[in-house]
Order: C-alpha cells, then structure tokens, then sequence
C-alpha cells in the first residue's frame, strides 16, 4: 500500500513538472509565431481587463 | 535507479516534445494553443496504447497472476477517464479561458498522467517481484 501511494505521489508530481515544462514550450512556440497585429491585440486584451 | 528514472520520467518527456512538435508542423496554420489539447490527447491515446503491450510482460503477469487482467482493464478505464477530462476542458473552459499557459500546462499534465499510470503498474509489479 505504501508503494503504491508513493508511486502515486510520483507519478502526480511528475506529470505536473513534464507538463508544465511542455506548457512552457508552447506558449513559446504560439508567441514566437504571432505577428506584431496579434501582440498589439493581446495587449489591448490585457490592458481593457485590467 | 537511473535506469527508472529515464524509462518512466525521460521517455515520455521526449514523447511529450515529439507530440508538441507534430501538432505545430502538421497544421497549415499559425500555431495557436490548440497544440497543447493535442499534444494531451496524443498522450492520453498513447497510454491506453501502451497499456495493452505492457501486460505481455512475464513480470506483470506474475505479480498480478490471474488479476492481470482486471488491473489492464481498471487502467484502461482510468486513462479514458483522464481523456475525458481533457476533452471538457477543451469544450468547457479553453475556448473562453484567458489563461491559456495554465489550462494548457494542466491539460498536458493529464496527458502525461495517462503515461505513467501505465508506468506505474510496470514500476509497482518490478518493485513486488523479487
């Protein structure tokens, strides 16, 4: 039972810290491909719910 | 250990990348955040995938004997479970979401929650089999 529930915990944080990683990768792919229109317009988004 | 930790932790990461970058090249548009639904699906459909190869092995079948069986297929329910998920967030809560990186992040993180479900029966029965 305890090996199970750390394989558990393991396996928890593990997917959180891979998948973070990844997160990260794409939103540097999705912002490396905007053009400078889409930038300007996220900005606008940011600014108007601030 | 070493050997562990690059089986279960470093081959799905290097799966995780290759998924990443499949959805970005495969589509004939600007990359948006769709590819992070995507590349959580693709990994969700690869641990169901996996699941089924993993219980040929003579160690899982002698650790769960006649059990096996019943442990593949709670798996199986476990990760479609962990799809579906990803499935109402992209039909819930990405479309309208401003939070993109954390929605993404979280779908990714079931994604790879599908994977090392499966890992982690491989990992359970090497630790119970002497």
């Amino acid at each position: 039972m305890q090996l199970f529930v750390q394989l558990t915990l393991l396996a928890l944080v593990a997917a959180g810290i891979m998948g973070t990683g990844l997160g990260f990768l794409v939103k540097f792919i999705v912002e490396a491909n905007q053009t400078p229109r889409d930038r300007i317009a996220s900005l606008t988004d940011d600014a108007s719910r601030k | 250990m070493w050997w562990v930790v690059l089986g279960h932790l470093g081959v799905p990461f290097v799966f995780g990348v290759a998924f990443v970058i499949f959805a970005t090249a495969s589509g004939s548009n600007p990359p948006t955040w769709d590819i992070a639904l995507e590349t959580a699906l693709d990994l969700a459909v690869l641990g169901i995938g996996a699941t089924g190869s993993i219980f040929e092995n003579d160690t899982i079948a002698k650790a769960f004997g006649i059990h096996a069986a019943v442990v593949g297929i709670a798996i199986v329910g476990i990760n479609f479970l962990l799809s579906s998920v990803i499935v109402l967030i992209r039909r819930f809560v990405y479309e309208h979401t401003q939070r993109k990186l954390l929605w993404g992040s979280f779908s990714i993180s079931l994604g790879f929650l599908c994977l090392l479900v499966t890992s982690m029966v491989l990992a359970y029965a090497y630790r119970v089999v002497p």
